[in-house]
């Protein structure tokens, strides 16, 4: 949470260019496709936009305005998915991002109520320790056949979803992992990994959870966490660090996803992808895998003049885009064609910022306009590191009629070893 | 609720409900730029904001305006603080719900409403070997909105100057409701054409000289012209925000020159145009360098405000104080019709510039970031987080005076604005030399903003007796230059706007 002088600071600094309502202006190919931020494109008011929350959010500190229900609605609609916090370090470098971030964990902090969506969603954490109400008892039930190891370097961080909706996704990613020689070990008291309880705004439940699984890992003895969950790796690699007030690489664990595994399993000859899949692929890459994945530096705001002194940036850039691209192009038969809106101009699909927990229906129309763009490539099915953004796509594939295919990307590479 | 209530209920048939708010959130947000700190001008917040998106609906909206009395402005991509109404209550008419284009490859031209970004309209016109305008504001602007105002871009040295000559057909709704429709539209379907029927009504709706967005009513919809483009694509390279198009190197090359002397560069530049050679020139002050280098990300160098600063105060920055005169020229040459063409455009730039002592670099990456797609006038708030855009359009020469006069008044407010040793002034030529953009910028940290708006007064008061040609003349310095126009145009308004509810 930003402290309020420099979220002041940071709001102030938006002079509404509207550069973050598209994606990076040199790689726009089409009117269609042009366009960032969901909500401003679904609900075009400005409030809507990463520029009218950022002109809210000054409002609201200075008393002009308080969270009506308008402020609440634009507020809480928004993705989180960080294409305007990308696109305004063209040329502003604004916090934009850590402001609407703020704005949400005020809203919370002034004890006003949660969404209807949010609550069941917080509730079922709290008491759970997962996002669907399921018993924690049950969370290793994915295991089945596959034997993690008692002791090893790797722990394999499973996720909510993985563990409770898409067990085959799990049981995909250990059998990778098996065949890239790297033991792992499960944690035995794994809890929701907390990315949706942290983009609601409910700092203290994050942390929480944030602190449970940051020493259950500690007390496995890995120094590496694996996960094929996008959603996970950004939060034990972003959003555990800024919760408890450290940077990244301060972190007792490094955080690789599976994509980084193969790839170097390829590279290094331990691998080779042999079976073919004849088939005409995209890849959408999940915002928290890829603009928001960079590593976190905390930072305590000093200036000098308008030079912000030892702060270093965090700009969408050097997220995970070219792993498992690599990856995908060493399956034998497979043609990976690209979206016009890719790597740091990926669009949200609205798996981010809690948004299909309170909106299902936005979020289904974001993702059906990515699948829309999915279909434009020619592509035969869509493949994604994110469990939760196939569970959406392929609902939005569904209702949109779109017959393309919804893949994770653990199970094509399963499927070609 | 700060309108009558049944001027709402009407405003909510007209549009549907869900795109009609009288909220205070929604209305903050779209309070102009400034917040309300600008001692110039109040900027009041809207009292209600509405998204129409056709031309009826913005007709039947500015009708109910006229029976209420309420008075409104318009935006379609936001960018400017220039709009901001001067009194409460009023409708903020947000038109970026229209977003219908068109294109009509064989005649040369576009159909755009108001909600089509200057940047998705180049991406649709090269597909079809086309080329339109990106303004120096910015691929984000409103191409009908910009366009209509200023509306020049880079490649104006080549294609023509300011937007609103571009400017075909029109589509417009006047400010008491009812719809014009102008230039080959009044006769036709067709926007090939912006003259019509009797006198020419566009410039009632458009012209950089002062004005604000909803004065004379709200364009809807124009024609607006596109040129032939090559057939060779521009491949769109690195991962955001740091970006660029590689252009082919059989059609392009970029030159800089680095001339002993101002003056040089600009005859330089008289004889360049002479020649018609490039597709763009510019002067490029050296602290561009400096903010070019703040924006290379991936470096290992320091990025942002503070890469900037570490460039300005330890590399470029003294090599502009010890030699304030040199003068670095920027052109892209552009083979058009072949290769042959991009050959010859080399050998004559080549030749006047080494007859003016200049020494030229071929720039080795064949790349642009900021002309074609983008257009990145905005990062000039990094450095400091506020900047201030003083804008002439002039003769060459005179654009020098102007710069002079600029340079003269911020040596008054070093350090509080940022010191470039007078070598900040930036010539942009259009039309081959025959007219030039002095934009000088400057800028000084938010707590010094109000300096840059004393150094604006100060240049402007300056210029206004020297007959300087300003963008957005201030009425206390240049009233006196305008004779007897500011009353023949009140008349005039006043036939378009007798309820005056338009921005004034």
């Amino acid at each position: 949470m930003l402290d309020v002088n420099e979220y002041r600071r940071q709001a102030n600094l938006c002079v509404r260019c509207s550069f973050c309502k598209y994606i990076d202006m040199n790689w726009i190919k089409s009117l269609r496709f042009a366009r960032q931020c969901p909500i401003d494109t679904k609900y075009a008011f400005s409030l809507y936009s990463a520029h009218g929350l950022l002109y809210a959010a000054t409002g609201e500190l200075n008393g002009a305005i308080t969270f009506t229900p308008k402020l609440v609605d634009a507020v809480y609609h928004c993705t989180l998915c960080g294409g305007c916090d990308s696109r305004c370090k063209r040329n502003l470098d604004i916090e934009v991002l850590q402001v609407i971030e703020t704005l949400r964990m005020r809203y919370v902090e002034q004890g006003n109520p949660l969404l209807p969506g949010h609550k069941e969603l917080v509730e079922n954490v709290s008491k759970t320790k997962n996002e669907y109400g399921e018993s924690q008892k049950t969370r290793l039930n994915w295991i089945s056949d596959v034997k993690p190891a008692e002791n090893a370097d790797v722990v394999y961080f499973v996720g909510c979803n993985a563990a409770y909706r898409q067990p085959e996704l799990a049981r995909a990613t250990a059998k990778i992992l098996s065949r890239v020689d790297t033991p792992f070990m499960v944690l035995s008291d794994e809890w929701c990994v907390g990315n949706e309880v942290f983009a609601i705004g409910d700092v203290r439940l994050a942390k929480e959870l944030a602190e449970h699984n940051v020493k259950a890992i500690k007390d496995s003895g890995a120094k590496t966490v694996a996960t094929s969950s996008a959603e996970c790796y950004k939060a034990l690699k972003v959003d555990y660090p800024k919760l408890l007030g450290k940077s990244t690489e301060e972190m007792p664990y490094v955080v690789m996803h599976i994509a980084e595994f193969i790839e170097h399993a390829i590279r290094d000859g331990k691998l080779k992808l042999k079976k073919e899949m004849p088939m005409r692929i995209t890849y959408h890459d999940a915002c928290n895998l890829g603009r928001l994945s960079e590593p976190w530096h905390e930072w305590t705001p000093k200036y000098d003049g308008s030079i912000p002194i030892g702060k270093v940036w965090r700009r969408g850039d050097r997220g995970m885009y070219d792993p498992p691209r690599n990856v995908l192009k060493a399956i034998p038969g497979t043609e990976l064609l690209e979206m016009e809106r890719i790597r740091g101009s990926a669009w949200g699909v609205g798996c981010t910022g809690a948004v299909n927990a309170a909106f299902p229906d936005f979020a289904l129309w974001t993702a059906g306009e990515r699948v829309e763009e999915a279909v434009s490539t020619g592509a035969e099915a869509v493949v994604t590191c994110s469990p939760d953004e196939k569970q959406l796509l392929a609902k939005a594939s569904e209702s949109r009629k779109a017959g393309i295919k919804i893949l994770d990307f653990v199970e094509v590479v399963a499927q070609s070893i | 609720m700060t309108i009558p209530r049944e001027a709402f209920q009407a405003l909510q048939s007209i549009v549907g409900p869900e795109w009609v708010s009288d909220d205070p959130a929604i209305c903050e947000a779209d309070r102009p730029f400034g917040r309300g700190k600008t001692k110039e001008i109040p900027l009041y917040k809207p009292a209600v904001s509405i998204q129409p998106e056709t031309t009826e609906e913005v007709q039947a909206i500015v009708k109910i305006c006229n029976r209420y009395k309420i008075p409104f402005t318009c935006t379609s991509s936001f960018g400017s603080d220039v709009w901001g109404i001067e009194r409460p209550f009023y409708m903020f008419i947000d038109l970026k719900r229209m977003r219908k284009l068109e294109i009509d490859e064989n005649n040369l031209y576009a159909v755009v409403e108001s909600g089509i970004a200057s940047a998705a309209l180049q991406a649709e016109a090269n597909k079809r070997n086309l080329l339109s305008f990106v303004p120096m504001s910015g691929g984000e602007c409103s191409v009908l909105g910009n366009a209509s105002y200023i509306g020049e871009g880079a490649i104006s040295w080549k294609l023509g100057d300011r937007g609103y000559r571009r400017i075909l057909g029109v589509e417009w709704v006047t400010p008491e409701g009812e719809i014009m429709r102008l230039g080959s539209l009044a006769m036709t379907d067709e926007y090939f054409c912006g003259e019509g029927p009797g006198p020419d009504l566009r410039g009632l709706l458009v012209s950089s000289a002062y004005g604000s967005a909803a004065r004379k009513g709200i364009i809807t919809r124009v024609g607006i012209r596109l040129f032939p483009f090559i057939k060779e694509k521009l491949v769109p390279t690195g991962d955001a925000p740091t970006t660029f198009l590689k252009l082919p190197a059989n059609r392009f090359a970029w030159y800089n020159f680095t001339f002993p002397t101002r003056k040089a560069c600009i005859d330089a530049i008289y004889e360049i145009g002479k020649c018609e050679v490039g597709l763009l020139a510019m002067t490029v002050p050296p602290w561009f360098v400096s903010m070019a280098k703040a924006r290379a990300i991936g470096t290992d160098k320091p990025t942002g405000a503070a890469g900037f600063w570490y460039d300005w105060n330890n590399v470029t920055g003294p090599k502009a104080k010890a030699n304030p005169e040199e003068t670095v020229g920027r052109i892209l040459l552009y083979g058009i019709g072949s290769d042959k063409r991009l050959a010859y455009e080399e050998k004559v730039l080549l030749d006047i510039c080494k007859s003016y002592g200049a020494v030229a670099k071929k720039s080795k990456g064949l790349q642009d970031q900021t002309h074609f797609m983008s257009a990145d006038a905005i990062v000039s708030n990094l450095a400091g987080g506020r900047f201030l855009s003083i804008i002439f359009f002039e003769s060459l020469n005179s654009a020098l005076k102007v710069a002079d006069i600029v340079t003269e008044n911020t040596k008054k407010r070093v350090p509080r604005i940022f010191d470039d040793y007078g070598t900040t002034n930036w010539f942009v030529p259009f039309e081959m030399a025959h007219i030039a953009k002095e934009e000088s910028l400057r800028f000084a940290t938010v707590e010094f903003e109000n300096e840059l708006a004393l150094l604006k007064e100060d240049c402007h008061s300056q210029m206004a007796p020297l007959g300087g040609f300003p963008m957005l003349p201030i009425p206390k310095f240049y009233a006196k230059a305008w004779g007897n126009y500011p009353e023949m145009e009140r008349k005039i308004f006043k036939i378009f706007d007798p309820n005056q509810l338009a921005p004034f």
